[in-house]
């Protein structure tokens, strides 16, 4: 009960028997004036008097606390109390909000404020675990360094179509690729991107040096060394914010910085019923020089291409946040136009292409599941020059000529074919820290090229890190 | 002697008393009439409802459709202004001027539980659930929240010391919300808005959440943590439903706590703002601060009770970086959009303005509110409406912030002190929410508005204010009488708010009031009583060939705002006229609602006519204590509102309780996950319906018993 009512009950009441009764005062003054008597009159009175006084000094009590609680909150006080100023022009450290926007645009300093977030940002977790095809972009300045390692073995690489068949039996193809992807964020719908391949192969196997029966020579080589950078930059149009979905395009080169001149050995070994004769290139032994005149591995194989090339992309998000495939789709593609390289060799273009479904299993950020089809389709390789071959008969022995000599014919280099290649990964992404990514993702081959070579198995891994 | 002595002290003592905590009495707005009159503080309100009436006495069928459920936030918003207004308040007026309401359970629930709760509805909806907008958490206040705390930490770590907006939200700003309002559980996805985008669908997108088992995330966080703090030694409180929040709760359903639902579709909104729109939207969230601070609660905390306090924290903290957002971004100067110091501003020197629509390029990531990046005007004009909205709600923010306000009306004494506890210098430190001086900004912004309405709106032959002003094309010659009427609105809140802190003007926001109902009354009105729809100020002719009932609602509405700022009779005589030719030309007794426009077979109704409608009804009524014409009210709430379809779904507050029913309360308003669509329709006004109101060749065919023709006496 307030305050204010208690003081007006009293007050009621104090009021209504100083009304209904006569003046106590008086009367007690009239009292004490005439001898006591002890009357039950008189009793009365000075109980009466008696509880006057009890309630005057309950009434002052009250009074003071109700003026102490006045006085203790001074949001109660009437607003005379308060100083309100009006000031005409509100200035100094206080109203410093008034000039937020004047002399500088508040939204794009406010843009800038996110790379000073990002280490408390969660970032997307619906970007892809490997695949580049997404239409996200880093914020403006952010840093983001990514490196994969993606190990692939062809174990028949070589040799797969009727061409090749004749020049090489079983050979393998061990690769290990290891990629170091530095992106930068120019602003918020650009982003800078800059790869640098490292590339280790190893060929190994056997092929008919001079492809005749039953010749076999073993045919190993090795290549390592950076491949080709390449330098991109990719453009976000439109964003699901405001549109059905984040549309990106890629426009980048390839440069020429990869090392190409991986070969095979100069030292091989033949193998001729059942006897093992080392042989050497330089020393005037057989080379395996289809791919060029010093025995070079294919290009496809090697550390970089030798080659100038140009890269377009477009790719697109659509995130699926609010229903229960809470997830995002992504995909796109990616064409790369290459130049024939210094020694007139077409390492063949290429369209890359992926679609992916990133889906979070749990509540948590810390973990998202990729379910992507990666594929590639590689025009074949085209080389210069021409070959010698033996002529052989219907058994596949050599024609010897009258003076012993063997009987040869020559054709131009075969391209090494390609085509199209098809994988399918399931990936994890774990992401311990909002700006750390780390990625598993094996790739199952679903499609192999009628022609050219494609690993049955890829084992991608990575780790991102975005500052 | 004594007796005289004791007289005096005890008389003394009861004057400064104030009254015990009244959640409502008439509002100083109510008008000069009623200044004199001492309304009984000790009265409570008289609310004899026990449960949904069937309102079968005010039934009749209605042939009615929506045509489009789409949410415009401009209109919806001013229709929720204008049911908030006419919800309790009207309720509590009615009580206090002598209405025969006391027993009326019929009006008493179609004010302080329907009109209260669609109101409410279409608010916390919008601000916090749809997303419809740009969230707060990115906004201007938060930013320099960040910034200046992060400022302290400066080389006490590796340098990660600027704190995101994310982390100011949730670890400084809400728990101190929480504590200051006694709320003792947090909104988990909400995304309480800064500023609202145009237009959105209001279709749910995934099922509505009606488990019971909800947890806060970080509530089961922070028990993970505890436990591995205290082992054995740790007892998690019950989760879910057992677990004790707000004590006023009734329902405990999980879409009350989570609002991940109840998201509406990004791809289909607009996502553009609509300046009128965030005008609306900042009265509207001004309103319901207004009520929800109206009182404290358990002694010490803020609001009303724990929810509404907490709510009422976050719309404060809404409207400030709507205004913030405004000042810094939103000004258009003809070629680029900028920030401003509104008390640096001379329209003279170089325009600035509020355009009517801006498009916002935003960066969406994921499941996190999209991060605007990029504003761009789409659509350059200045309207008046947009303007009107603007001041509207910016001067009754500066009148809920002002410590200095007219305290003249006793009735809100009491508010008037929990009010003030809300604001102070040093929030939270201070106990207060929100700092006060942000009621500088709204009186800056509202004064950029008001020399704008004088530089770019005014005509200088008539002094009226034109609808439209463009860029290079200059001042439009039209002027709406709908557009008048809301700018009527906000010239009086303005002149009524900031009279004692921008004298000057307030005297020019009260010459431009006087010029508009003046146009109104000599220019515009017809013999007849009725209004056209505007006014061509070139050729000098009136627009429209029928009388409307939005240009009649708010024409009326703004007469009699205009009388009660200004006192001239002849306003009011002029709005008498006005009600009894709308009443005579639109009213359709059969159907018990106003056509939208004379001799209408079909009426349309949005949500601007509908509240120009129920806001001249109102007010008509409390001017005039015209008790027959709350029979109408009644009639036309229950037609116009409840069966047309306008409030597209509701949920337990207002009779839906039984949440496995369609319509468990029978009123024709469904639960909202059957409102319509795969997964349900929230409960917001639609944009468009058509109601079939045929046209009888006999006038006397459409009279019936229940309700009198209105002649513009007044009833004493």
């Amino acid at each position: 009960m307030h305050s204010g009512t208690i003081v007006r009950g009293l007050a009621v009441v104090v009021v209504g028997m100083l009304l209904t009764a006569p003046s106590y005062g008086q009367e007690i003054r009239l009292a004490a004036a005439a001898p006591a008597a002890a009357s039950p009159e008189a009793h009365k009175l000075e109980e009466a008097s008696a509880r006057i006084v009890e309630l005057e000094a309950h009434v002052a009590e009250l009074k003071a606390a109700l003026a102490a609680k006045e006085k203790s909150n001074p949001a109660s006080t009437p607003a005379a109390k308060l100083e309100i100023d009006y000031p005409s022009y509100p200035g100094g450290e206080t109203f410093r909000f008034l000039n937020l926007g004047v002399r500088r645009e508040y939204i794009a300093a406010e843009r800038r404020r996110l790379i000073d977030q990002l280490h408390t940002m969660i970032p997307p977790i619906y970007e892809p675990a490997f695949s580049p095809f997404h239409g996200y972009t880093l914020p403006p300045r952010a840093f983001r360094v990514a490196l994969n390692n993606d190990r692939f073995i062809n174990n028949h690489d070589f040799g797969r179509d009727k061409v090749y068949a004749r020049f090489f039996d079983n050979i393998k193809v061990q690769n290990q690729v290891v990629n170091l992807d530095l992106s930068y964020g120019l602003d918020h719908n650009d982003t800078l991107r800059m790869v640098v391949p490292f590339r280790s192969t190893i060929v190994s196997g056997t092929g008919k040096a001079f492809r005749i029966q039953p010749m076999v020579m073993t045919m190993n080589g090795t290549a390592f060394g950076i491949g080709d950078v390449q330098l991109l930059v990719k453009r976000k149009w439109f964003d699901q914010a405001y549109k059905p979905f984040n549309l990106a395009t890629v426009f980048g080169v390839q440069l020429p910085t990869g090392k190409h001149d991986g070969r095979f050995n100069d030292a091989q070994t033949i193998i001729m019923n059942g006897m093992a004769m080392p042989v050497s290139a330089t020393a005037g032994g057989p080379k395996v020089d289809l791919f060029s005149d010093d025995q070079r591995i294919p290009n496809d194989a090697q550390p970089g291409t030798g080659s100038w090339g140009a890269i377009f992309g477009v790719m697109g998000t659509r995130q699926l946040t609010w229903n229960r495939l809470r997830g995002a789709l992504h995909g796109g593609l990616l064409y790369k136009a290459m130049k024939n390289n210094s020694a007139g060799v077409r390492p063949g273009n290429e369209l890359v292409f992926g679609v992916s479904y990133v889906r979070p299993p749990l509540e948590s950020e810390r973990l998202t599941l990729d379910f992507t089809l990666f594929g590639r389709n590689k025009q074949s390789e085209r080389f210069p020059g021409l070959i010698m071959h033996p002529e052989a008969d219907a058994n596949g022995m050599p024609i010897m000529t009258p003076d012993g000599m063997l009987r040869m014919f020559t054709t131009p280099r075969p391209p090494f074919e390609h085509g199209t290649v098809l994988f399918m990964s399931p990936s994890i992404v774990i992401i311990p820290k909002p700006a750390l990514r780390l990625t598993v993702s094996p790739l199952f081959r679903l499609y192999e090229p009628n022609q050219g070579p494609s690993p049955a198995f890829r084992l991608v891994f990575g780790a991102t890190v975005t500052f | 002697m004594e007796k005289i002595w004791m007289i005096l002290i005890l008389a003394a003592l009861m004057a400064p008393a104030a009254g015990p905590a009244v959640a409502e009495q008439p509002s100083p707005k109510s008008g000069p009439q009623q200044a004199s009159q001492e309304p009984d503080l000790n009265a409570p309100t008289h609310y004899a409802v026990t449960g949904q009436p069937s309102y079968q006495a005010l039934k009749s069928p209605l042939k009615t459709r929506v045509v489009d459920r789409r949410f415009y936030t401009r209109e919806a918003m001013y229709l929720a202004n204008e049911m908030n207004q006419s919800g309790d308040p009207f309720l509590r007026q009615a009580q206090f001027l002598g209405l025969p309401v006391e027993k009326d359970t019929d009006f008493q629930y179609m004010t302080a539980t329907e009109s209260y709760w669609y109101s409410r509805y279409n608010m916390q909806v919008l601000i916090t659930e749809s997303r419809l907008g740009l969230v707060l958490i990115h906004g201007p206040y938060i930013t320099e929240k960040a910034v200046e705390i992060a400022n302290a930490q400066y080389n006490r770590d590796r340098g990660e010391n600027e704190l995101s907006n994310k982390d100011v939200l949730f670890e400084h700003i809400i728990p101190a919300y929480l504590s200051r309002t006694g709320f003792p559980r947090r909104f988990e996805d909400a995304s309480p808005l800064m500023i609202e985008f145009a237009s959105g669908d209001p279709h749910f997108i995934r099922p509505v959440d009606k488990g019971t088992q909800f947890e806060l995330s970080e509530n089961r966080w922070r028990q993970r943590k505890f436990r591995a703090l205290y082992g054995d030694g740790y007892e998690p409180p019950p989760t879910g439903a057992g677990i004790g929040g707000n004590d006023m709760w009734k329902y405990r359903v999980n879409y009350r706590e989570n609002f991940a639902s109840l998201r509406w579709s990004n791809d289909k909104m607009d996502h553009a703002i609509d300046l009128g729109g965030a005008g609306q939207s900042l009265m509207k969230a001004v309103l319901w601060m207004e009520y929800f601070f109206r009182q404290t609660h358990h002694d010490q905390y803020l609001g009303n009770n724990p929810e509404e306090g907490f709510r009422g924290a976050i719309l404060n903290l809404s409207s400030v970086s709507k205004m913030l957002l405004l000042k810094s971004s939103l000004f258009y100067d003809g070629q680029r959009l900028h920030g401003l110091n509104p008390f640096a501003y001379d329209p003279a020197k170089k325009l600035s303005y509020f355009p009517h629509e801006i498009a916002v390029k935003a960066r969406y990531i994921g499941d996190l509110p999209p991060r605007p990046e990029e504003f761009k005007v789409r659509d350059p004009r200045s309207l008046l409406y947009d303007q009107a909205s603007l001041l509207w709600g910016l001067s009754e923010y500066f009148y809920l912030a002002d410590p200095g306000r007219d305290r003249s009306d006793p009735a809100y004494r009491e508010a008037f002190n929990n009010w003030d506890k809300v604001f102070g210098d040093n929030p939270p430190y201070d106990g207060s929410l929100m700092e006060r001086k942000y009621m500088h900004l709204a009186r800056g912004l509202g004064n950029v508005i008001v020399r704008n309405l004088d530089a770019m709106h005014r005509d200088p032959e008539t002094g009226v204010l034109v609808s439209e002003w463009a860029p290079r094309k200059g001042r439009g010659r039209v002027a709406n009488v709908a557009d008048l009427g809301m700018t009527i609105l906000g010239l009086a809140n303005y002149r009524h708010h900031l009279a004692k802190a921008e004298p000057e003007l307030a005297a020019r926001a009260g010459a431009l009031l006087r010029a508009q109902t003046d146009f109104l009354v000599e220019r515009l009105q017809n013999a007849n009583g009725t209004f056209p729809e505007g006014y061509d100020l070139a050729a000098q002719r009136k627009l429209g060939d029928q009388p409307t009932l939005l240009a009649q609602g708010l024409a009326i509405r703004g007469l009699l705002r205009a009388y009660q700022e200004l006192g001239e009779a002849r306003y009011l005589e002029a709005a008498k006229k006005a009600y009894g030719a709308m009443n005579r030309d639109l009213w359709d007794s059969n159907n018990g609602i106003y056509r939208s426009h004379a001799q209408a077979a079909v009426s349309v109704y949005t949500p601007l006519n509908l509240a120009a409608a129920l806001g001249a009804m109102r007010e008509m009524i409390l001017v005039t204590r015209n008790a027959d014409e709350i029979e109408r009210y009644k009639r036309f709430w229950v037609q116009a509102v409840n069966s047309s379809g306008i409030q597209q779904s509701e949920y337990e507050e207002t009779g839906e309780g039984d949440l496995t029913k369609q319509d468990g309360d029978g009123d024709g308003i469904p639960r909202m996950e059957f409102a319509g669509g795969k997964y349900g329709i929230a409960p917001v006004f639609a944009g468009r319906v058509e109601i079939e109101t045929p046209v009888f060749s006999s006038p006397l065919a459409q009279q019936t018993k229940r309700v009198k023709t209105f002649e513009g006496s007044v009833q004493k």
